[in-house]
C-alpha cells in the first residue's frame, strides 16, 4: 500500500516516467530529476503521507528505493 | 489547492499540439511552487490550450520586467516583496539592520519604488499586468518592539501605498487588493523561513496557493454575471407582503431587518452598474406593485425589469425573465430565502447560480453581499452599462412590433431612424469585452486573451471594427465587433459577435454591407464553428449561403447583395 502511494507521488512529479520505470527510478536515471523536481517530489510526499522530511533527509533521497526505506522507517 | 492537485491539473493539460499559451511570473525570489500553482489555476481557466508560466531570474525583478516588456507573454503576474525595495529587507542578505542601515534602506527605497512603477507601466503598455503588493511581514529591523509601529516601517508602507495609488491608474495594470489577501491568508501563516533560507522560496504552501488563485482572477478574469433575479418576501424585505401589507414589511435597524436594507442597497448599486435586476415572487401582481413602490425602498421600481408575480412555479417565472432579458442562465444569479424554491429553480435551470438569502443571519447576509460583489464586479463601467436596461425595455417594444408581417417590419424599421457608427476596434476595451462575453451571436465561441487580441489588431492586414447603434428609441451603445485579416479583396473573419440586445434590427446585414463597401471587398470567409449556443450565426450564414454554414464559409459580395433585405441605416464610418 505504502509503495503504491509512493508510486503515485512519483507519477505526479514525473508524468513522463513509464509506470514500470518508477520503482527503479533514481536521480541518476531520470533526466528531469533536478533540484526543483526533488523539492516538488518531497512536497507531494509530505502532502500524501502527512510527514515532514528534514532537509538533510532530502539530500539523501536519491532513488525510489531510498525514499521507500525512509518512509517505512518514519511511518513504522 | 495542494501541490499534488496542481500537478494533477498540469499533467492532464492539453498537449503542445493543442497550442501553448505562455504567461509570465515576475518576482525576485525563487518562483518554485508559486509558479506551479499559478500555472495550474490559469490552466483551469484556459482549458483549450496548454498553459505555461515563465518565471524570471532570481533577484533581478527589474531585469525580468524589462525582458518581459521586450518579449511580452500573454499576461504577467508581478509579485512584489519587501526585498524589491531593498534586499536587506529579506532574510538571505546580511547587509545590516543597525539603525543607520535602516535609515539607509528607507532613504533608498523611494528610488527603487519609482523604478518599479516605471518598469511596470512600460510592461503594462505591452501586455496585461496583475500585480501583488508585498504580503510578507517586515523583518525585525526596527529598534522598537514588534507591537509598536516604527517610523521606518510606516515610511516603507507609505511608499508601497503610494505605489499602489499610482498603479491603479495605469492602463493595463490590475492590482490585487491586499484586503482580500488578508482575508484569505492569515498574516502569521505566510512566511516559511526554512524554505526561504534553503531554496529562496519564502512562502508557505497555503499562502502561495492563495496568491496564485487570486492572481489568476486578475490574469484571466471570469465573465461577470449579467442579471440577478430576486425573491421579495424574507429576501428583499423582512415579512410577508401578502399577509402584512406594505406597512408590515421592513428593511431597517428598528425592525431587526437591516440585512434586507443592505441587500436592497447592493441591488440598487448593481442596477446602476448595468446589472439587470428582476423579481420572481409568488404573490398577486397588484400586491407586489404596492410593495415595490413603498416609501423608503432603496431600489427604485423602474430599475426592476421584469417583475414576475404569480402563483406558478418559480422556475417558470425565471424562464420568463430569461426570455425578456435574452440572456443565458449561466449569466444569471437567483436569490431566494426558500431552499425549496432554490432547488426547484436549480433543477430546471442547472446553469443558474442559486444563492439562499439567509434571513435572520446577519453574518451570512454580509457574506452573501460579498459574494454578489465578486459575481457581478467588473473592472470598469462602460457607457453600455448605463444603457442596458433602457435598451432592453425598448427592445421588448420593438420585438412586439417586429412580430408582425415583413411589410410592417420594413415600415417600422424605415421609420426607426437607425444609425450605425462603424468605429475602430483598436484602442478600445469594449470590443474584446464583447467578444469574450457574447454567446448567442458569436461566430465561433472563441475566447481571446488580451495579448492575442492586441496581436490580431496590430497586424498590417487587420480589419477590426466595433459598431455602435442608436435609433429614435434610444442608443444601444457599442453592440457588435467584427475582426479579421484582409487578403486582397477577401476578408478572413476571425471574430464576429452581436449583443443579444441588438437582435431583430438587421444590424448583422448592415455590418457586412459596411464591410463590403468600406473596404471594397469581394468576399468574406468566416471562421464559423458551431457551439452549443451560437445557432443564430449558423442560421444567418445559411440564409446568405447556398447551404449550411461550415468552417471557412465563403460569402461573395454578389450573393450578399442578392439576399440582403432592405436596410434603412445611416452609417457613420469612422474606422480606417
Amino acid at each position: 500500500m505504502l509503495e503504491e502511494r509512493l508510486v503515485g507521488c512519483f507519477a505526479l512529479t514525473f508524468p513522463d516516467l513509464a509506470p514500470e520505470e518508477i520503482r527503479r527510478a533514481s536521480m541518476a536515471s531520470v533526466a528531469g530529476w533536478d533540484s526543483v523536481a526533488a523539492i516538488n517530489l518531497v512536497t507531494v510526499i509530505e502532502e500524501e503521507f502527512g510527514v515532514e522530511l528534514a532537509l538533510d533527509e532530502i539530500g539523501e533521497v536519491a532513488s525510489f528505493a531510498t525514499l521507500l526505506d525512509l518512509l517505512s522507517q518514519k511511518l513504522a | 489547492m495542494r501541490l499534488s492537485d496542481a500537478l494533477r491539473i498540469l499533467n492532464a493539460a492539453p498537449g503542445r499540439d493543442a497550442g501553448t499559451i505562455t504567461f509570465g511570473l515576475a518576482c525576485s525570489f525563487t518562483a518554485l511552487h508559486l509558479q506551479t500553482f499559478l500555472a495550474a489555476h490559469v490552466q483551469q481557466r484556459r482549458s483549450d490550450r496548454r498553459v505555461e508560466v515563465a518565471a524570471g531570474l532570481y533577484g533581478d525583478l527589474l531585469g525580468t520586467l524589462d525582458a518581459m516588456t521586450a518579449s511580452p507573454p500573454e499576461a504577467v503576474a508581478v509579485v512584489l516583496e519587501w526585498t524589491d525595495l531593498d534586499p536587506r529587507l529579506g532574510l538571505r542578505d546580511l547587509g545590516g539592520w543597525r539603525p543607520a542601515d535602516v535609515r539607509d534602506i528607507v532613504g533608498g527605497a523611494g528610488e527603487r519604488v519609482a523604478a518599479l512603477a516605471s518598469a511596470l507601466a512600460r510592461l503594462a503598455a505591452r501586455t496585461p499586468v496583475a500585480a501583488a503588493l508585498p504580503s510578507l511581514p517586515l523583518p525585525p529591523v526596527a529598534h522598537t518592539p514588534g507591537w509598536l509601529l516604527d517610523p521606518a516601517g510606516a515610511a516603507l508602507r507609505r511608499l508601497v501605498a503610494h505605489l499602489a495609488a499610482e498603479l491603479v491608474d495605469v492602463a493595463g495594470v490590475r492590482l490585487l487588493d491586499p484586503q482580500r489577501v488578508d482575508l484569505r491568508s492569515p498574516a502569521d501563516g505566510r512566511l516559511d523561513v526554512k524554505s526561504y533560507l534553503t531554496t529562496g522560496f519564502p512562502y508557505r504552501m497555503a499562502h502561495a496557493a492563495t496568491l496564485a488563485a487570486l492572481l489568476t482572477e486578475l490574469l484571466v478574469p471570469p465573465a461577470p454575471k449579467k442579471g440577478l433575479i430576486t425573491d421579495l418576501d424574507e429576501t428583499l424585505w423582512r415579512g410577508i407582503l401578502g399577509e402584512e401589507g406594505p406597512g408590515g414589511v421592513f428593511w431597517d435597524l428598528d425592525h431587526h431587518a437591516q440585512g434586507h436594507g443592505l441587500y436592497q442597497q447592493v441591488l440598487a448599486a448593481l442596477a446602476a452598474s448595468g446589472v439587470l435586476v428582476a423579481v420572481a415572487s409568488k404573490a398577486d401582481p397588484e400586491v407586489v406593485e404596492q410593495g415595490l413602490v413603498a416609501p423608503g425602498l432603496l431600489i427604485e421600481r423602474d430599475t426592476l425589469f421584469p417583475v414576475e408575480a404569480s402563483w406558478g412555479a418559480k422556475s417558470d417565472a425565471v424562464a420568463r425573465v430569461l426570455a425578456a432579458w435574452n440572456v443565458g442562465p449561466e449569466s444569471v444569479v437567483f436569490v431566494d430565502d426558500s431552499p425549496t424554491e432554490l432547488a426547484e429553480v436549480q433543477a430546471v435551470h442547472p446553469a443558474i447560480e442559486c444563492l439562499r438569502f439567509p434571513t435572520g443571519d446577519e453574518t451570512a447576509t454580509y457574506a452573501l453581499l460579498e459574494r454578489l460583489r465578486d459575481l457581478f464586479g467588473k473592472e470598469r463601467l462602460s457607457g453600455e452599462d448605463a444603457l442596458r436596461l433602457a435598451s432592453l425595455k425598448s427592445g421588448a417594444a420593438l420585438s412586439a412590433a417586429l412580430d408582425d408581417s415583413p411589410a410592417r417590419q420594413d415600415a417600422f424599421l424605415a421609420a426607426a431612424g437607425q444609425e450605425l457608427a462603424c468605429l475602430a476596434a483598436a484602442g478600445d476595451q469594449r470590443p474584446l469585452e464583447l467578444v469574450n462575453k457574447t454567446n448567442q451571436f458569436n461566430l465561433n465561441g472563441r475566447r481571446w486573451g488580451e495579448r492575442e487580441w492586441q496581436d490580431l489588431l496590430a497586424r498590417e492586414d487587420a480589419v477590426a471594427v466595433c459598431l455602435a447603434y442608436r435609433d429614435k428609441y434610444g442608443p444601444l451603445g457599442k453592440i457588435s465587433t467584427i475582426a479579421g485579416r484582409r487578403d486582397g479583396a477577401t476578408l478572413h473573419v476571425d471574430a464576429w459577435v452581436l449583443s443579444c440586445r441588438a437582435f431583430s434590427r438587421r444590424i448583422e446585414y448592415a455590418t457586412l454591407s459596411c464591410l463590403f463597401e468600406r473596404w471594397n471587398l469581394d468576399a468574406l470567409v468566416f471562421d464559423y464553428r458551431p457551439t452549443a449556443r451560437n445557432h443564430l450565426v449558423g442560421d444567418f450564414l445559411a440564409t446568405m449561403l447556398d447551404g449550411p454554414a461550415g468552417a471557412g464559409a465563403r460569402l461573395t459580395r454578389a450573393a450578399f447583395t442578392e439576399r440582403c433585405p432592405a436596410l434603412y441605416f445611416h452609417v457613420v464610418a469612422e474606422a480606417a
